[in-house]
């Protein structure tokens, strides 16, 4: 009877514990978990930078995977270079390059160079954080045909000095008018560009090629154009007021616009719209007295692009004129329009179309909404993808500043972790090379990896080669050039 | 001898006054982290919030990204409401950028635009949970 007791209660105590044992064992895994970072501008360094914070107890490596031979993504190439205190993240996100656990990687192309699922073999957890790099297109007559129409995604490449967009040669002596077609916070920016003064556009890090190009600038007059109306502009009041407060240039939009606001429309907004509207309206009724104003933007608004005409170069665009639909409200962030029958026809000699982004998808097997240009995900998990994440704009789409993606990041990074913690990663205990391994696999197909070290080699050339010139830099054009100074 | 012990007070009462002048540029500040955590800092009269948790070493995560330039929201501190009320209004560009923070008050300040003064002394500043930490 003490035997069958023994057995009952002892033996399954004693298997219990050895398991234990050997479970402890394999959790105190002496291979660290390695996670890819796909993409690094923001979404890629600020996930990095929570997965750090929250991993700190787990043994972990986090590799930050980017196609260019440079980092930062859009805030070296998005942001506009009158806004140097946007690229302040760049400090932090230096820290984050350099902590210990953390490794840049530079000039490898996911889903050229190597595959994503190949990746697997290396690292246990991926994140894509690559962004959205495809522009919309308007798809009307003319506009793949006539010179001098570019996407902002283009036009922006030009003078922030991406390497594709280094021959785009925009013309801007022979016209006096340009239309953005468009009202978000890049098309702001193109605005900006194309109004500023030169002695003030010298001293920041735009290329010389733009400098020179806007320098003989004749254009005088940027009427940005939308197909809604004011209570669905995308752009954000510090950059609207920021373009209000343009020396010499004077904002011209039209009171009759914003007759429809009212006090009590006003006041159900949430307090960012709120303020954007107010804005607006002050801007519309504020009688403007800039006499020396020599430049001037105005938004025109319920218009959508129906033909770009010319005969080479662009010279008019025909916009038909819309209205809401049927019992579409007027502060509705989501209203829908119709045509109205009026078509316009507006003359100009240049048109920006900055009317969105979408994601691609970089590998076939990863699940695309091509729609919308995002990864399918459930709350930042990639549908069917074990062990794949995503942040950023590939998983909720091209909309937002900075802010908005470092927010996000936390509650991506605290996902990952959970998933960690509690098992859900299978396989979490295989030794998996990280790094070493990728490294090692681009050098064997002829691709030299771009180290952190690496890139601050060609960071001090171009600080140094703009300084010569009273520029916080000079941004390199040409790849080959970059790899060379990298090597340096 | 005497002389010798006169002038060694005489330089003592210098060294406090020079000493206490110093300690004047100084005071107390209290600021709660995310964690809840109450955390006594020295602030310099005259520097900003941001300044202080720099110079104290406070590790508060992503806080003050732009330094100070306005251009973000990650320094967004909340005060209580009588303190609130005795600092200057913020600039429109402050309120542009705390339109972006996440858990706006209506006792909201971004750190950088607070420059400390003496009355401040045993304020609490909040520094507010971020959005992972509401879960």
């Amino acid at each position: 009877m003490f035997t069958n007791v023994i057995r009952r209660c002892f033996v399954p105590c004693l298997i219990r514990r050895s398991l234990s044992i050997v479970s402890n064992n394999s959790t105190v895994s002496s291979s660290p978990i390695r996670i890819c970072v796909i993409g690094s501008g923001p979404a890629g360094f600020y996930l990095t930078q929570n997965l750090l914070k929250l991993s700190q107890t787990i043994p972990t490596t986090i590799d930050i995977i980017e196609k260019a031979p440079v980092p930062f993504g859009l805030v070296r190439y998005g942001v506009a270079p009158d806004h140097p205190e946007v690229k302040n993240v760049i400090n932090t996100f230096t820290k984050i390059a350099e902590h210990e656990r953390v490794r840049f990687i530079g000039n490898i192309h996911i889903g050229k160079t190597i595959g994503l699922k190949e990746l697997q073999e290396f690292y246990h957890i991926i994140v894509l954080a690559y962004g959205s790099s495809v522009e919309r297109n308007l798809h009307i007559p003319g506009e793949t045909t006539l010179e001098n129409v570019f996407s902002a995604k283009d036009f922006v490449g030009w003078y922030n000095g991406v390497p594709d967009n280094a021959q785009l040669r925009p013309q801007l002596n022979h016209t006096d008018q340009a239309i953005i077609i468009g009202m978000g916070n890049v098309a702001l920016d193109c605005a900006r560009m194309l109004l500023s003064s030169i002695d003030d556009l010298a001293k920041t890090d735009i290329t010389d090629i733009a400098l020179d190009t806007l320098r003989q600038s004749r254009i005088r007059h940027v009427i940005l154009v939308a197909r809604r109306g004011p209570m669905q502009v995308s752009f954000t009041i510090k950059e609207l007021r920021e373009l209000t407060k343009l020396n010499g240039v004077q904002s011209m939009l039209n009171k009759e616009d914003f007759n429809q606001i009212d006090q009590i429309m006003i006041d159900k907004l949430e307090r960012p719209r709120k303020r954007l509207t107010e804005l607006m309206l002050k801007t519309a009724r504020t009688k403007q007295s800039q006499n020396n104003a020599e430049r001037f933007w105005y938004l025109k608004f319920w218009r959508r692009p129906k033909q770009l005409n010319g005969k080479t170069l662009v010279e008019s665009v025909d916009f038909e004129h819309t209205e809401s639909v049927a019992n579409g409200d007027f502060s509705d962030p989501n209203l829908s329009v119709q045509p109205n029958g009026t078509i316009e026809t507006i003359p100009c000699g240049l048109v920006i179309k900055s009317i969105g982004y979408y994601g691609v998808q970089i590998d076939p097997w990863l699940p695309f909404d091509t729609e919308r240009g995002i990864i399918r995900n459930r709350q930042y998990r990639i549908d069917d993808r074990p062990g794949f994440y995503c942040t950023g704009w590939i998983g909720r789409g091209a909309r937002g500043v900075i802010a908005e993606t470092t927010t996000e990041s936390h509650t991506v990074a605290k996902r990952i972790m959970e998933d960690v913690e509690q098992g859900h990663l299978t396989n979490l205990h295989d030794v998996k090379s990280g790094g070493d391994g990728l490294i090692a696999l681009a050098k064997s197909r002829q691709i030299r990896c771009i180290s952190y070290e690496d890139w601050k080699k060609l960071d001090a050339h171009e600080t140094n080669l703009g300084h010569t010139k009273g520029k916080p830099r000079e941004k390199i054009l040409n790849i080959q050039k970059m790899l060379e100074l990298t090597a340096s | 001898m005497y002389r010798l012990i006169i002038r060694s007070i005489f330089n003592q009462n210098l060294f406090l006054k020079r000493y206490s002048s110093n300690s004047n540029n100084y005071i107390n500040v209290t600021i709660i982290d995310r964690d809840e955590k109450l955390i006594n800092a020295k602030a310099k009269i005259g520097s900003n919030m941001l300044d202080v948790v720099l110079d104290n070493k406070l590790d508060i995560d992503g806080f003050g990204a732009c330094e100070g330039t306005l251009a973000c929201s990650t320094c967004h501190v909340v005060l209580d409401s009588e303190n609130y009320k005795t600092l200057p209004e913020p600039v429109e560009e402050e309120n542009d950028m705390l339109d972006l923070a996440f858990g706006l008050t209506p006792t909201s300040r971004l750190a950088c635009q607070i420059i400390v003064e003496p009355r401040m002394k045993d304020w609490i500043f909040v520094v507010p949970k971020d959005v992972n930490d509401q879960r």
